[in-house]
């Protein structure tokens, strides 16, 4: 016998625990990460009278996660690419408004150094102008320390975060482990608590964000982590166990990090970090800070080695042979040891090296000049006489002269045009008392100009394009952002199209559940009425 | 397609953000006044300002190097000027000593001018500049360019260095001239026909002897060797009006240069106000659209009509 007070009272608890359903749905509409919930109903086994089956009312199913899989891990590599450029877009941009700066990038320095050589050039005997180069030598020294200072300040700033992402993986991953002990106490995925399941994808969205991940999910609904898709690759987090992740940083290779993933006990390196924002640290540090950091280095190098080079083949203004203007262990401290030396304006050599008188009675019409000296330390100092028989000879030893009349004497190339007569003799010597002489410091300043780096530019142009190379760098980022921006907004929306709560959607269920509800509770009435009719028949 | 209510907010939101970033951003803009706020708002551009501001204040400092340049030649010139002068009144003393007519006193007279004019040519040819540089003496500019040895005759100490200045990328000015070609020796030849090089000071000196003992040969030769001087002297102010001319043409050059970087400076710097303005006010009214039309949509919920 189909007893109808028994299917109203089912219905009414099916009702009750369906808007119940919507009530919990409306009530987490803004929790993160929360999935849409769903009652199912199922009919009640019919009874069969006879021939026939009447039905005997509705039962509760099943609640369960509005969830698509696909969309999911959709969500989870879209997160992960769109994480990527952030860090790549924040430093790079750093990078480029450091070194991009029109007063605190290396240019304008490298222009006062350059501009105060061309003052002197045309007063070298002036001591203020002597003290003004040395001022500005010193200003681009301080210059080239700076940014190496930034750019080291970056790669410290990068380190720091990639210890910090990698804590929260390995947090993480405790957490998962957690979640994923809990979810294998019961073998069926379908029967687990929603609320479980939406922290489980929570915590794996977090990880996605940090670096790719692939997922591989068990019956149970507990999952396995890889960072790649291969097996034997490392596990972050597996049924009962989770990885713990560091990393070591080589302080004379900047911009290097190695991942180290602990799995067994043992701590393994691991190349596997991809994508993420932890990839993107990674890719930052490799493809611009190094880089960036190497050829300001060179920079730093070729302007040291340059400068140097013409003053140590010059005299000061006491008639000294220079010594090195700035630190010439710049090769190996890089941009970072870049000192000056000097701090004596006399000691800064303006005039050409050598002074060449011909002799007084010279008859013929030679002369002699010198070009390319070799560094060193030779102070020159000696008479060339020539005669017919003998040619040319420093004090009584014949000199090899070469094709076209030049001959090499202490490492300085001479160069002899027009013709001796014979007994004609030049005294060579350093150039002493030649404060007006600006044969040297006028090449200083046309450094300036001249191609002197290794790819045959000039220092400024050379470093303008460095700076471009890493703007080009995060224009990319940021184009490459805007579209997975797109990407991840579409897979948000198509995750929110099935596990988002809809306050319209709601609000109809609502209705509809209470008026089921409503309707349920008259079937009680209407049991009720019918036993009172059976009772009252009299 | 179901959108869900928190997906409505958040996309609102987030679309109302981008465009006060933007709003924001042309208000710095505005604010400045360049079309670069910081450098990675276009690193390509910033690298094209940073070129322009370097060959800019590359300028300057030919500039500068010019106004150097034409001091140092001002002193030149006023030396040379005064020495020209001076020269060519020995040179009439010289014209009229050679007159028969003049008696031994008259010549000893003449000789005293000649010595006291010779006195001022040798303080002008050890000219300073108003930094202290012996015009004249080569490189070797702090100390004396000629010296008088115990004997009284002159020596030149200087070296025969050309000081080259650049003035601009492509040109170098020559800011002196050695004083031995400016005061330039002489050539004599003696009766045996021997040619030797007598000095420009000696050269007067002997001029003024000839004219106190008298001796006409050596006073006629005294003229040749003024006029001589003179010429030389001569071809000194001439190229020193040349180096003149180039300091004046050069500081046009550098001025019509600068005026061109920094007309290619603004274009890439300044910003465009008229433009600016427009675009400010395009997306003003954007976000005003956005505002407007999240405030209908958020209200537009079943529930607004369940009572």
């Amino acid at each position: 016998m189909v007893d109808i007070l028994n299917i109203g009272a089912g219905a009414t608890q099916l009702y009750r625990s369906a808007l119940s359903t919507v009530s919990n749905n409306i009530a987490n509409m803004n929790t993160d990460g929360y999935t849409r919930q769903v009652s199912a109903s199922a009919e009640n086994t019919p009874i069969q009278m006879g021939g026939m089956f009447v039905g005997d009312g509705a039962r509760l199913a099943s609640i369960t996660r509005a969830f698509s899989e696909f969309n999911e891990s959709n969500l989870r590599n879209s997160s992960s690419d769109l994480a990527n450029q952030d860090p790549m877009i924040k430093y790079t941009d750093r990078v480029v408004d450091i070194m991009g700066s029109k007063t605190a990038g290396l240019n304008s320095a490298l222009d006062t150094f350059f501009n105060s050589a061309r003052d002197l050039s045309s007063d070298p005997g002036s001591t203020t102008l002597r003290n003004g180069y040395l001022r500005d030598a010193d200003g681009l020294a301080v210059r080239f320390r700076e940014l190496a200072g930034q750019l080291t300040s970056v790669e410290e700033e990068t380190q720091t975060s990639i210890n910090s992402q990698l804590t929260s993986l390995t947090s993480l991953g405790k957490q998962l482990l957690a979640v994923n002990q809990l979810l294998e106490k019961n073998h069926s995925g379908n029967q687990q608590a929603p609320a479980l399941l939406d922290q489980r994808d929570n915590i794996l969205r977090d990880m996605a964000e940090i670096t790719k991940i692939h997922v591989k999910q068990n019956t149970s609904g507990s999952v396995e982590v890889r960072l790649d898709s291969q097996t034997g690759t490392p596990v972050v987090v597996e049924a009962l166990r989770s990885t713990e992740f560091s990393a070591t940083f080589d302080a004379t290779k900047p911009g290097q990090a190695e991942i180290l993933a602990n799995v067994y006990g043992t701590a393994n390196p691991t190349a596997s970090v991809i994508g993420g924002s932890l990839g993107g640290l990674i890719n930052f540090r490799t493809q611009i800070l190094a880089p960036t950091l190497a050829s300001l280095n060179g920079l730093a190098e070729v302007v040291a080695t340059e400068v140097n080079a013409l003053q140590t083949t010059a005299v000061d203004a006491g008639g000294i042979r220079g010594t090195n203007l700035f630190n010439a262990d710049v090769a190996t401290t890089g941009a970072a040891g870049f000192t000056l030396l000097q701090t004596d304006a006399s000691k800064v050599a303006a005039a050409g090296l050598l002074k060449i008188l011909p002799n007084a009675g010279n008859t013929g019409s030679a002369k002699l000049d010198y070009s390319q000296i070799a560094s060193g330390t030779a102070t020159p100092n000696f008479t060339l006489s020539f005669t017919t028989a003998a040619g040319y000879s420093i004090g009584g030893a014949a000199v090899a002269v070469d094709a076209n009349g030049g001959f090499i004497h202490e490492g300085i190339n001479y160069a002899v045009t027009g013709t001796p007569a014979n007994g004609d003799t030049f005294t060579v010597g350093l150039n002493t008392n030649a404060a007006g002489d600006n044969r040297n410091i006028r090449l200083v300043a046309q450094l300036q100009t001249k191609e002197v780096t290794a790819d045959g530019r000039t220092v400024s142009d050379s470093y303008v394009d460095m700076v471009n190379v890493v703007g080009a760098a995060s224009t990319l980022a940021k184009i490459s952002k805007d579209a997975l921006q797109v990407v991840y907004d579409q897979a948000v929306m198509e995750k929110d199209k099935i596990s988002g709560v809809s306050l319209d959607q709601e609000a109809a269920d609502l209705i509809r559940f209470q008026q089921a509800f409503q309707a349920a509770a008259q079937i009680i009435q209407t049991s009720n009425k019918m036993f009172d009719s059976i009772i009252g028949i009299r | 397609m179901k959108i869900s209510t928190s997906q409505t907010f958040d996309t609102a939101v987030s679309q109302m953000n981008r465009q006060q970033s933007k709003i924001a951003e042309m208000q710095a803009k505005l604010a400045s006044g360049n079309q670069l706020v910081k450098p990675s708002d276009d690193a390509e551009k910033s690298g094209i300002i940073q070129r322009l501001t370097s060959a800019l204040s590359r300028q300057d400092s030919f500039e500068a190097g010019l106004d150097r340049a034409q001091s140092r030649l001002l002193a030149e010139q006023s030396a040379l000027m005064s020495s020209e002068n001076i020269l060519q009144r020995i040179r009439e003393l010289a014209v009229r000593a050679g007159n028969d007519s003049l008696s031994v006193a008259d010549k000893t007279v003449i000789a005293g001018e000649v010595s006291s004019l010779r006195d001022e040519l040798f303080a002008l040819a050890n000219s300073q500049d108003v930094n202290g540089n012996y015009v004249f003496a080569g490189s070797a500019v702090q100390s004396a360019a000629f010296v008088a040895a115990a004997d009284g005759t002159i020596n030149y100490q200087g070296d025969k260095n050309l000081s080259l200045v650049d003035v601009s990328d492509y040109r170098t000015l020559v800011i002196n001239r050695p004083g031995d070609e400016v005061f330039k020796p002489v050539a004599r030849t003696d009766g045996a026909g021997e040619t030797t090089s007598i000095g420009f000071f000696a050269a007067i000196d002997d001029f003024a002897d000839a004219l106190i003992a008298d001796n006409d040969v050596n006073i006629s030769r005294g003229l040749t060797e003024v006029s001589s001087i003179t010429e030389s002297m001569g071809i000194a102010i001439a190229d020193l009006g040349n180096r003149m001319n180039t300091v004046d043409s050069q500081r046009d050059v550098l001025a019509d240069t600068k005026l061109r970087y920094q007309e290619l400076l603004s274009n890439a710097e300044d910003l465009d106000y008229a433009t600016a303005v427009t675009q400010l006010s395009a997306e003003l009214l954007s976000l005003e659209a956005a505002q407007a039309s999240f405030a209908k949509i958020s209200q537009l919920n079943l529930f607004n009509y369940l009572r």
